[in-house]
């Protein structure tokens, strides 16, 4: 996995991306996430909304991955860290992380994934 | 005719070509180099140029040619940018001359961009007697996006076409003033591209744009082509579950305090986890008398161990205990200053022991996680699918990856500049909003240069744009449903333990125990009751004291109505009043003279809005006698309420619309 900015990254065919969100001043519930053609549910062994997918398409097409953190009632401290890694045949990049502050404009950002080999 | 065309083609175009390496079937465009690109692009042109080419050939030509150019443009950008990337990340470990070469390379390619933009309007030009609806095609998409000052108007129009616009640029282009660009864009963009802006300002840097780029650039291809753009133009943009009104939120000191205006404590105050950690740890509300900070033991804990989900899990019991302490205010400048225990009047322990109306509460979760999470979960999976089918086009993700650098482009030299922020992000705006209006929508709307496969428009026609609109309706829902359980909330029972610490001015300090309950009676009205008592620390037998100085009852009915000061439509604070009546026994007062045992009270109180985030309040109190003496009196009280976290709130959804 390769991150070119905070919302975009290259991954490898096959590659495993697992992002963790970890919730601050909120509860997990108000994570709310889709991926592709559709909605993805957080793994329910883990604490924190933790999304797990293989990046499965064809090179040069990409993975959308759009969260939504509703910061409803929160104090202004409120934030949504996210962590993305990726797996490749054992090898691991990341944790790349991206917090969504609740004095952030976007509070639904989309991250792409890229398949680029 | 479609067959004839394709042997054509064949005849004319493949075959002669395939000895020299253009084997389009084996490798997709957007993988080719650019070295292959430029041959496959020079091999078209001499085919254009070449009399003896059917005018079949050359109408399928010419659409490949324009195809090849704006993924070679869309290469040169990523390599450009990619060598920028190197540069910043390893600039400081590199040699002079290794520096040189990465120089020379990035102007090597920018010179053939530039030159790539120049020969674009010519291609158009020549193509301009043809009836292909690919002519002028990928004018506005070679258009590169150079942010610009202007200094004659001072207005710093952000955009500019590169090229040079009276000579190449088609007319309907060139008159597209950069200030002014996509003015009837859907609300769905402009709001996105104004909260992308501000956020790219705030954090001086360009990745926001890539939060919501293929939301915007979706978008902006549905609002050229769908066959219902009136509704797409109509939809609102969707605002966040955001901060709604609270209304056990109580500000100020207990009804002991002097300058408070309450006769009666409403139990909400004990849930200080919807605000004791709000502005920190500490919070601190200050009225015309007195001085009041707050906290919990919970915000303690969080500050030290973040106030993750795992924290509250594990400490909420914490949250259900606050702790506040009041003084008099003298020090108007320094309010903190007054913070001391000569001043102190009061400190209390609240413990609440019903009604949790946090979000973090199992309530609150369990209503999100039944009637919310599903209707915000299907907004975003039209996106993300909208997402995908658009880059399974490959056409039109070859326009979205030719674009999208661009813009980026433009938008780190607006970031790069000394402006203040305000221009920043009306400049990064006005970037944006001209380059989806002259690269996006005008080259794929009907009539465009880029022709959307129909099996992409029918998508966007049948299923795209209805099941956009659909989830945005059941989100409307939501919002109301999510109204209606913060008002079923407030309905709920809430009840407090507390415990107070007095330091009067004048008499011995004492400490009371009460019970402080609340919960819905008849619409709109909420009944409040107090009962507790009090002891002396010292008793005095002098002036008559036991250890039990006092017990009192206090019960009260609140309402609420809207306020019509309130010129911010988006502000939904009401105006609240209250009817309160309390007994209070003072058992030292019996037997002496000039003192009443029993004190009876009657107040009317009420706080309006007056403007965002401000409010009066108002208390007229009357009373059979005082603690004092037994004089019979009416005492009105007012000051002036500030709530900074409404100001921001309400600021930012403005801001949004």
């Amino acid at each position: 996995m390769k991150q070119l900015d905070d919302f975009r990254y290259e991954v490898g065919k096959g590659e495993r991306i697992t992002i963790v969100c970890t919730p601050f001043g909120i509860p997990p519930e108000v994570i709310t996430a889709a991926l592709d053609d559709g909605p993805i549910d957080p793994n329910p062994a883990s604490p924190n909304p933790t999304y797990t997918f293989d990046a499965t398409l064809p090179v040069g097409q990409t993975h959308f991955f759009k969260i939504e953190c509703d910061f409803v009632n929160a104090p202004n401290t409120a934030q949504t860290v996210v962590e993305i890694s990726g797996e490749l045949n054992g090898n691991v990049t990341g944790p790349f992380s991206v917090p969504i502050l609740k004095t952030d404009n976007i509070h639904d950002p989309m991250f792409r994934f890229r398949v680029v080999s | 005719m479609k067959t004839k065309l394709l042997v054509l083609f064949l005849v004319g175009v493949i075959l002669p070509l395939e000895p020299l390496g253009f084997a389009a079937s084996a490798q997709e465009p957007q993988d080719l180099s650019i070295a292959q690109l430029k041959e496959q692009i020079k091999k078209m042109e001499s085919i254009e140029k070449d009399p003896t080419t059917l005018p079949e050939v050359k109408s399928i030509n010419r659409d490949f040619l324009a195809k090849r150019r704006v993924q070679l443009q869309g290469q040169l950008a990523k390599s450009i940018e990619a060598l920028r990337n190197y540069q910043s990340k390893v600039g400081p470990s590199l040699t002079g001359d290794e520096k040189k070469a990465i120089e020379n390379s990035i102007g090597l390619l920018e010179q053939d961009l530039k030159d790539l933009e120049q020969t674009f309007p010519n291609a158009a030009q020549n193509s301009s007697d043809s009836e292909s609806p690919a002519e002028g095609a990928f004018v506005g998409s070679s258009t590169t996006f150079t942010p610009s000052r202007s200094s004659s108007s001072g207005n710093g129009l952000a955009v500019t076409p590169r090229s040079d616009s009276t000579s190449a640029t088609p007319a309907s282009l060139a008159l597209v003033q950069p200030s002014n660009c996509y003015t009837d864009a859907p609300d769905l963009i402009v709001t996105n591209v104004d909260r992308a802006a501000q956020d790219m300002v705030t954090k001086n840097k360009a990745s926001p744009l890539s939060a919501y780029f293929p939301d915007i650039f979706f978008y902006t291809v549905a609002d050229a082509v769908s066959a219902d753009q009136v509704s797409l133009r109509k939809q609102k943009a969707y605002q966040y579950m955001g901060e709604t009104a609270r209304t056990d939120k109580q500000i100020g000191a207990s009804a002991r305090t002097a300058g408070s205006t309450s006769a009666v404590e409403k139990p909400g105050f004990a849930n200080l986890l919807g605000f004791a950690i709000e502005n920190g740890v500490i919070q601190q509300q200050t009225n015309a008398t007195s001085l009041t900070l707050s906290t919990s033991p919970y915000a303690l804990v969080a500050a030290s161990q973040g106030d993750s989900a795992e924290t509250y899990e594990k400490y909420d019991f914490l949250n259900r205990i606050g702790v506040s302490a009041n003084f008099n205010l003298t020090n108007q400048t320094t309010v903190l200053a007054n913070a001391s225990r000569k001043q102190l009047n009061e400190w209390s322990v609240r413990f609440r022991v019903l009604g949790d109306r946090s979000t973090r509460g199992s309530d609150f979760r369990q209503f999100w996680r039944d009637n919310i999470s599903k209707r915000v979960q299907r907004r975003l999976v039209a996106i993300t699918h909208a997402a995908r089918v658009i880059d399974g086009d490959e056409t039109i993700r070859g326009l979205s990856d030719t674009v999208e650098p661009k813009i980026r482009t433009a938008v780190e030299a607006i970031l790069a500049t000394n402006d203040p922020p305000t221009k920043k992000t009306a400049d990064i705006k006005n970037t944006i909003m001209c380059g989806l209006q002259q690269s996006v929508f005008n080259q794929v709307r009907p009539g465009g240069s880029v022709t959307v496969n129909p099996s992409t428009k029918s998508l966007i026609d049948s299923d795209l744009v209805p099941g956009l609109l659909s989830a945005h309706r059941e989100l409307e829902q939501a919002r109301k449903d999510l109204d209606d359980f913060f008002a079923s909330q407030e309905k709920k029972p809430m009840m407090t333990l507390a415990y107070s610490n007095l330091h009067p001015l004048s008499g011995a300090n004492y400490s009371t125990l009460g019970a402080l309950y609340e919960r819905k009676s008849f619409e709109p009205m909420k009944l409040v009751a107090n009962a507790g008592f009090s002891l002396y620390h010292k008793p005095d037998s002098s002036l008559n004291q036991r250890n039990i100085r006092d017990v009192a009852f206090a019960l009260s009915f609140e309402g609420k109505t809207s306020s019509p000061f309130l010129t911010n439509e988006q502000d939904l604070s009401k105006i609240t009043f209250s009817f309160t009546g309390r007994y209070q026994r003072m058992f030292e007062n019996k037997n002496r003279p000039n003192m009443k045992a029993d004190i009876a009270v009657a107040q009317f109180k009420f706080e309006i809005p007056v403007m965002s985030g401000m409010s009066v309040p108002f208390s007229l109190t009357f009373a059979n006698a005082s603690e004092l003496i037994k004089e019979k009196h009416v005492r009105a009280n007012f000051g002036f309420s500030f709530d900074a976290d409404k100001v921001f709130a309400l600021a930012k959804l403005i801001r949004q619309q």
